[in-house]
C-alpha cells in the first residue's frame, strides 16, 4: 500500500524534470516588501553566478526597490497599442528565446493586455516554467481565487484579478513576506507604499489596522497550509502513509448568486480535509432564465478552476437525487446553502427546505449547511412569472369551462360524485400540458364550479348535505394530488429525455468510433457526430510528415493568423487554446488537443454557430467526447502503421522470392546456351552435321526463351510499380493471335495448333502489346505442359459485352484446388525450383495485364475433358462509329 | 557507290552486333562499312555515300533520332533502325522522321536480310513507283489499278484499293498507321485507327488471308502494316 502511494508521489514529482522551479513571494497586502525581497534573492543568485533576467518588475517609483535592480540584466517589455493607449507587457517570446536561468516576474495576478498570447500573467509564467526557466514571482494573498470572498468580507474590497489556487501548489517554494500592520501603516503614511490616485479612497478603507491584521492572518494560514501539504508529500515520498482519503465532498448548488460563494467555501473545506470534491446541480426540468444560467455557469467554471468536479443531475426531488448521488459516489460530506429566500415552489415535503430534508433523510451523511450572508433579491422571484405562465393559466380556465360544459351535458346520466371525474380529467390535462401552478388553479376553479353548479343547492356556494361536503373535499384533495403528480411526472420525463438524448449521443459516438477502422473514418465519424450533438462546426486537424496542417472535416476552414497561432500553441503544449480559453482567445475556433501517450495526435477544432461562447455543459460534453476520440484516433493510426508494416513485409517476401526465381529462370537457358556453344566450339569438328545443327538450334531457342523471361521481368516491374499506363487503341483480335503465334513459332512447332476465329469479330480497345504478352504467356504455359504432338487450341469467342481468348491443351490439367492459385505471384514464385520448367510468373503477369484492362482470367477443363483451358476475358467497348461514306468504293 | 554490289553502312556501338551483321551481309554479297558512333557515322555517310544505312537508336554520343534527322536533311538513302522491343513510340517516331524500316532487338537474321533486300530493290528515287508488285499469288498492278489473286480478279472498294496500293508501293517495308490513315482518309483522320482495322479486315477477307497466319498483309503491332513481298 505504501509502495503504491509512494509511487504516486514520485510520479507527481516526475513532470518536474525539465521544469523550472517556481518561488513565490507571498504577502498580506501591497507594500510589505515582496518585490524588494524578490530582488534581494535575485541579487544573491546573481552573485552565485546564475543568469538572472528581469522579466517585469514594478518599482512603483520606490528608490530603494529601484536600487536593488542595479546589476540585473533586463528583458525589455514589449509594447502594444490598445484603443489608443500604449501598454507594456512581459516579453514572453523574448524570454523564451533568451532562456535565462532565473526570470523575475512581478505581480503574478496581472491581466495581460488584449492581444497577448495569454490573458493572464500566471499563464505566461507557466509557459516559462515549462521551458525550464526558474521563476521568482510575487503575489498578494487577496489575489488567491479561493480566498476572494473572504477577503471581500474582511476588507469590503472586491479584488478582480485572481490567481487560481493550484498555482501555489505548483510552487516549489513559498516565502511569506511579513510586516506587522503598524509598520505597514507607517510606511503608508511616509508615502513608501504605491497608491494609484484613483484608488485612494478605496485604499484608505483597505488599509485599516483590523483589515491588515486579518489579511496577515490569512496569509499566514495559507503559507501554513502549504507547509502542511509539503510535509504530507514528504511523508508519502518516504513511503509513510498519508492520511487516508475519507470519502468525498459534495456541494449542492442552485442557479442563484450564492452558488459561487458555496463553491469557494467547498474548495476550502475540501482542501483542509484533504477530500476530493464535486459540485452537484440538480435540475428539475423546468426552463431557466438567462441570469440564473449565468450564475450557474460561473459557479461551475469556478469549481473547475479550483479543482473540483462538476456534475449535473436531473430528478424529481432535489434532496432525494442528492442523497442517491452521495451514496453512489461514497460521499462523506454534503454541503448545501441555506437561502433566506421565500420558497418559490413546493419544496416537496410540506415546507421543509432542502437542507432540512437532507438532514432528515441522509443516513450516515454529514450534512453541512452554509448560511448565505448575502441579502437575497426578491425581485428575481417575482420575475419568474414569465411570459409563459399567463397562457397556461388561460388554458386552465378554458379547461375548467369545457369540463363544466361537458359535465352539464352529462349531468342527466351521471351520479353526482361521478361528475367530479370530468373535472378531474380537466385538471390532469392541464397538469400534463403545463406546470403545477396552472394545474392547481384548474383544480381550484373546478372545485368552485363543481360546488356552484352541481352540488345542491345549485347556483350557490352553500353545501346542503354532509356527504356532499366530503365529496367536495375529497375531490379537491384528489385534484391537487393528481395535478401534483402529473406535473412532476412531466418534469421528470423532460429531464430524462434530455439526459437520454445526451447519453444516446455519447453511446452513438462510441459505437461508431469503435467501428471506424482507419484515420479517415475516425475523423469523419467524429466530425459528423459532434455536429449532430450541438450547434457547432467541428473538424480534426492533424499534421503530416512534413509538419503541414491537414484538416479533416466537412468544410475546410480558412483560419486567421490568430486561429492558426492558437492551433499551433495547442499542439505544442498539449492544452486547450482558442475561443473560450485563456490562451489566444480571439478568433472563432476552440482547439482541444487529442493526445495519445503524451504526444498530440491531432487537434479537435470546435466553432459555434451561435453568438458568443459555447455553454459550459456543451463544452463539458465536447471535452468528454475528446477522450474516446483521441483513443480511437490513436488506435486507427496504429492500425494504419500495422497495415503498412504488413504490406512492407509482404513486399519484402515477394522480392526475395522473385530474386530466387530470377536467378533460376535466367540461369537455366544460359546454362543450355553455354553448354551447347562450348560443345560446338570444342567438339564441333568431331560431330555429325545433324548434331551440330541441333546444338545450334538449341542455342537459338534458349536465347529466345531468355528473351521472353527478361520481358516477363520487365513487365513485372511495370506492374509492380503500379504505373501500368495503358495506351489503348482499336485492335483486331485476330492480329493479336497472329502476333502471339508468330512469336512462339518455334515453341509451338511440335504441337498441332488449331485456331478458331469466327468472322466478323468486334474490335478491342486495349493496349495491344500487353494483351499480346498475356496471350503469349498463356500459350507458352500450355505448350510447356502439352504432350509432344498434342493439340493446342486457340479460340476467340465474342459475347455482347466481352470477348474471350480461350487456350486449351491436352496436358495433365490443373487440379481444381490450384486453379485459383496459379495466377498468384506468390504461390508460383514461392514454389521455385520445384515448380517445373520455368515458374509461373508468366501467368501472374498475364492476370496483371488483363486485370489492368478490367478483364479477368479463368481456368477450366481442357479439350475433351482432359488438360486445362485458360480463358482471358476482356470487356468490349462500344464499337466506334464507322462513317459509311468513307468505305464506299 | 561503286561496283555492282551495294554498300551498307552499319552505325552501332556494339562490336558483337556489328560483327554478325557484317558477316551476314558480306555473305550475301554486300559491301559493309562500319561506324561506332553517330558523328563518325554521319561523316562516313557523307563521304562514302552508302546504298543503305543500318542505324542503332541507342548510340553513345548522339541520340539515334538525331542522327536520322541529320541524315535526312541531305540524303534520301534508305535507313533501317535497330530498336528495343517495347518502345513502339520510338519506332513510330523514327519512321515518321524518315526511317524506312526497323527491326526489333533481338532479331532473326533472315528477317533483317529480307528487309535489307526490300529496301535495296527499289531505285533511289521514290517518284517512279514500280508497275507491278508481286506477293506470292497476289499481283497488284498499280498502273492498271487491278488486283488479282492468281487468275481471279479481286474486286475492292476505293478505300481498300488505296490501302493496298500504298502498302504495295512500300512492299516489304513497314508503313505506319498514321501514314496510311493520312493517305487514304486524309490528314484529319490520323487518329481513327479503327477505320484501318476494319478495312484491313475486309481486305484480308477478300484476299483470302488467314488473320491468324497472314500471308500478305502483316500487322506490326502498334506501328503499322507491312505487305510481304517476294524477295
Amino acid at each position: 500500500m505504501s509502495d503504491a502511494m509512494r509511487a504516486d508521489a514520485l510520479l507527481d514529482e516526475a513532470p518536474r524534470e525539465g521544469r523550472g522551479q517556481l518561488k513565490v513571494f507571498l504577502g498580506a497586502a501591497p507594500g510589505v516588501g515582496k518585490t524588494y525581497a524578490m530582488l534581494q534573492a535575485a541579487q544573491r543568485q546573481r552573485r552565485l553566478g546564475r543568469d538572472v533576467r528581469v522579466g517585469v518588475v514594478e518599482t512603483h517609483g520606490r528608490a530603494e526597490t529601484a536600487a536593488m535592480l542595479v546589476g540585473l540584466a533586463d528583458q525589455p517589455l514589449c509594447r502594444s497599442e490598445y484603443r489608443g493607449i500604449t501598454l507594456f507587457e512581459l516579453d514572453l517570446d523574448g524570454l523564451l528565446a533568451v532562456r535565462p536561468d532565473i526570470a523575475l516576474v512581478d505581480e503574478l495576478a496581472h491581466s495581460n493586455a488584449p492581444g497577448s498570447r495569454h490573458s493572464k500573467r500566471w499563464q505566461d509564467v507557466l509557459e516559462l516554467l515549462e521551458a525550464g526557466i526558474d521563476i521568482y514571482t510575487t503575489v498578494n494573498v487577496q489575489h488567491l481565487e479561493s480566498l476572494n470572498d473572504q477577503v471581500r468580507a474582511i476588507t469590503g474590497v472586491q479584488v478582480r484579478e485572481t490567481v487560481p489556487d493550484w498555482i501555489l501548489h505548483e510552487a516549489d517554494d513559498i516565502l511569506l513576506v511579513d510586516l506587522p500592520p503598524r509598520e505597514l501603516l507607517e510606511r503608508l503614511r511616509e508615502g513608501k507604499v504605491y497608491v494609484p490616485e484613483q484608488a485612494r479612497a478605496a485604499i484608505d478603507a483597505f488599509f485599516t489596522q483590523t483589515n491588515l491584521t486579518a489579511l496577515r492572518e490569512l496569509a499566514m494560514q495559507t503559507a501554513a497550509a502549504r507547509v502542511d501539504a509539503d510535509l504530507h508529500r514528504r511523508y508519502r515520498l518516504q513511503g509513510q502513509r498519508a492520511p487516508a482519503v475519507r470519502g468525498r465532498l459534495l456541494v449542492g448548488i442552485d442557479a442563484d448568486e450564492s452558488a459561487e460563494g458555496l463553491v469557494r467555501h467547498a474548495a476550502r473545506v475540501a482542501e483542509r480535509r484533504h477530500l476530493p470534491w464535486s459540485v452537484v446541480h440538480v435540475t428539475l426540468g423546468a426552463a431557466r432564465e438567462e441570469t440564473e444560467l449565468g450564475y450557474l455557469q460561473a459557479a461551475q467554471q469556478l469549481a473547475e478552476r479550483l479543482g473540483g468536479e462538476v456534475v449535473e443531475l436531473s430528478g424529481a426531488r432535489v434532496s432525494r437525487t442528492l442523497i442517491d448521488h452521495a451514496h453512489e459516489r461514497r460521499a462523506s460530506l454534503l454541503l448545501v446553502g441555506r437561502s433566506k429566500r421565500p420558497r418559490r415552489r413546493w419544496p416537496g415535503r410540506f415546507g421543509q427546505s432542502i437542507a432540512e430534508q437532507l438532514i432528515a433523510a441522509g443516513d450516515g451523511l454529514e450534512v453541512s449547511v452554509l448560511d448565505q450572508t448575502k441579502p437575497t433579491q426578491r425581485k428575481a422571484a417575482r420575475q419568474r412569472t414569465g411570459r409563459w405562465d399567463w397562457r397556461n393559466y388561460l388554458l386552465a380556465g378554458l379547461a375548467t369551462l369545457s369540463a363544466t360544459a361537458i359535465a352539464l351535458v352529462l349531468a342527466r346520466y351521471l351520479a353526482l360524485p361521478n361528475i367530479s371525474l370530468v373535472f378531474l380529467a380537466a385538471v390532469l390535462v392541464v397538469a400534463v400540458r403545463s406546470s403545477l401552478g396552472p394545474a392547481l388553479a384548474c383544480a381550484g376553479l373546478s372545485f368552485l364550479f363543481y360546488d356552484f353548479l352541481f352540488i345542491p343547492p345549485t347556483f350557490t356556494f352553500i353545501v346542503a348535505r354532509q356527504e356532499d361536503v366530503l365529496t367536495l373535499l375529497f375531490f379537491l384533495l384528489m385534484a391537487i394530488l393528481a395535478g401534483n403528480l402529473a406535473s412532476r411526472q412531466k418534469r421528470q420525463l423532460e429531464a430524462l429525455r434530455q439526459t437520454q438524448a445526451q447519453t444516446t449521443a455519447l453511446l452513438e459516438l462510441s459505437r461508431r468510433l469503435g467501428a471506424a477502422t482507419d484515420v479517415q473514418a475516425v475523423c469523419s465519424v467524429a466530425v459528423h457526430q459532434l455536429q449532430l450533438l450541438a450547434d457547432i462546426e467541428a473538424l480534426v486537424a492533424m499534421r503530416d510528415k512534413q509538419a503541414a496542417w491537414v484538416f479533416k472535416g466537412d468544410l475546410l476552414p480558412s483560419l486567421t493568423e490568430q486561429e492558426q497561432a492558437a492551433a499551433q500553441w495547442a499542439w505544442k503544449h498539449g492544452q486547450q487554446a482558442g475561443q473560450g480559453t485563456d490562451t489566444l482567445p480571439e478568433g472563432h475556433w476552440w482547439w482541444l488537443p487529442l493526445s495519445g501517450d503524451g504526444q498530440p495526435l491531432g487537434l479537435l477544432g470546435i466553432r459555434t454557430f451561435a453568438q458568443g461562447r459555447l455553454p459550459p455543459d456543451r463544452r463539458r460534453l465536447v471535452c468528454a467526447l475528446a477522450q474516446p476520440l483521441a483513443q480511437a484516433l490513436g488506435r486507427a493510426m496504429l492500425a494504419d502503421e500495422l497495415e503498412a508494416a504488413r504490406l512492407h513485409g509482404q513486399t519484402e517476401e515477394l522480392r526475395s522470392a522473385l530474386l530466387a526465381s530470377v536467378s533460376h529462370d535466367l540461369r537455366t537457358p544460359l546454362t543450355a546456351m553455354r553448354g551447347s556453344i562450348d560443345c560446338l566450339a570444342s567438339l564441333g569438328h568431331s560431330m555429325s552435321e545433324d548434331d551440330r545443327r541441333e546444338l545450334l538450334e538449341t542455342t537459338r531457342d534458349e536465347a529466345e526463351r531468355l528473351d521472353r523471361y527478361i520481358q516477363n521481368l520487365l513487365d513485372m516491374t511495370r506492374l509492380g510499380h503500379g504505373g501500368l499506363k495503358l495506351f489503348r487503341d482499336w485492335v483486331a483480335p485476330g492480329d493479336i493471335v497472329a502476333s502471339a503465334l508468330q512469336r512462339l513459332q518455334r515453341v509451338l512447332a511440335e504441337l498441332r495448333v488449331e485456331v478458331l476465329l469466327p468472322d466478323p469479330l468486334p474490335l478491342l480497345y486495349v493496349h495491344p502489346a500487353l494483351i499480346e504478352q498475356a496471350l503469349v504467356n498463356v500459350l507458352e504455359n500450355a505448350a510447356r505442359f502439352s504432350p509432344p504432338g498434342g493439340r493446342l487450341q486457340v479460340a476467340v469467342d465474342a459475347g455482347s459485352n466481352a470477348l474471350r481468348f480461350v487456350v486449351s491443351d491436352e496436358g495433365p490439367g490443373i487440379p481444381e484446388a490450384e486453379r485459383e492459385k496459379i495466377f498468384d505471384m506468390f504461390y508460383t514464385a514461392a514454389r521455385g525450383d520445384r515448380g517445373g520448367p520455368g515458374t509461373g510468373l508468366g501467368l501472374a503477369i498475364c492476370q496483371g495485364m488483363i486485370g489492368a484492362h478490367g478483364g479477368r482470367v479463368a481456368v477450366g477443363e481442357g479439350l475433351d475433358g482432359r488438360g486445362a483451358s485458360v480463358t482471358l476475358e476482356l470487356p468490349l467497348q462500344p464499337q466506334p462509329a464507322m462513317d459509311m461514306e468513307s468505305d464506299l468504293s | 557507290m561503286s561496283g555492282d554490289s551495294a554498300s551498307v553502312l552499319i552505325i552501332d556501338d556494339e562490336p558483337q552486333i556489328r560483327k554478325f551483321l557484317r558477316i551476314s551481309l558480306a555473305s550475301q554479297g554486300y559491301r559493309v562499312l562500319e561506324s561506332t558512333d553517330g558523328r563518325d557515322g554521319l561523316a562516313r555517310a557523307a563521304l562514302e555515300q552508302p546504298d543503305l544505312v543500318v542505324l542503332d537508336l541507342g548510340l553513345p554520343d548522339m541520340d539515334g533520332q538525331e542522327v536520322l534527322g541529320e541524315l535526312r536533311s541531305w540524303t534520301r538513302v534508305p535507313v533501317i533502325v535497330l530498336s528495343v522491343r517495347s518502345s513502339e513510340a520510338e519506332k513510330v517516331r523514327a519512321l515518321d522522321a524518315g526511317a524506312n524500316d526497323y527491326v526489333t532487338k533481338p532479331f532473326g537474321i533472315q528477317e533483317f536480310l529480307a528487309r535489307v533486300r526490300a529496301l535495296l530493290r527499289l531505285p533511289q528515287s521514290t517518284t517512279n513507283s514500280p508497275g507491278q508488285v508481286l506477293c506470292g499469288a497476289l499481283c497488284i498492278d498499280l498502273a492498271f489499278r487491278r488486283v488479282s489473286l492468281g487468275e481471279r480478279v479481286v474486286s475492292l472498294t476505293k478505300k481498300e484499293y488505296a490501302l493496298l496500293a500504298e502498302l504495295a508501293r512500300h512492299a516489304g517495308r513497314v508503313v505506319t498507321q498514321q501514314h496510311l490513315l493520312k493517305i487514304v482518309w486524309g490528314p484529319s483522320h490520323a487518329g481513327d485507327s479503327h477505320y484501318l482495322r476494319v478495312v484491313i479486315g475486309h481486305l484480308r477477307q477478300k484476299l483470302g488471308d488467314d488473320p491468324a497466319a497472314p500471308r500478305f498483309i502483316v500487322t506490326e503491332a502498334g506501328v503499322g502494316y507491312r505487305l510481304i513481298s517476294d524477295a
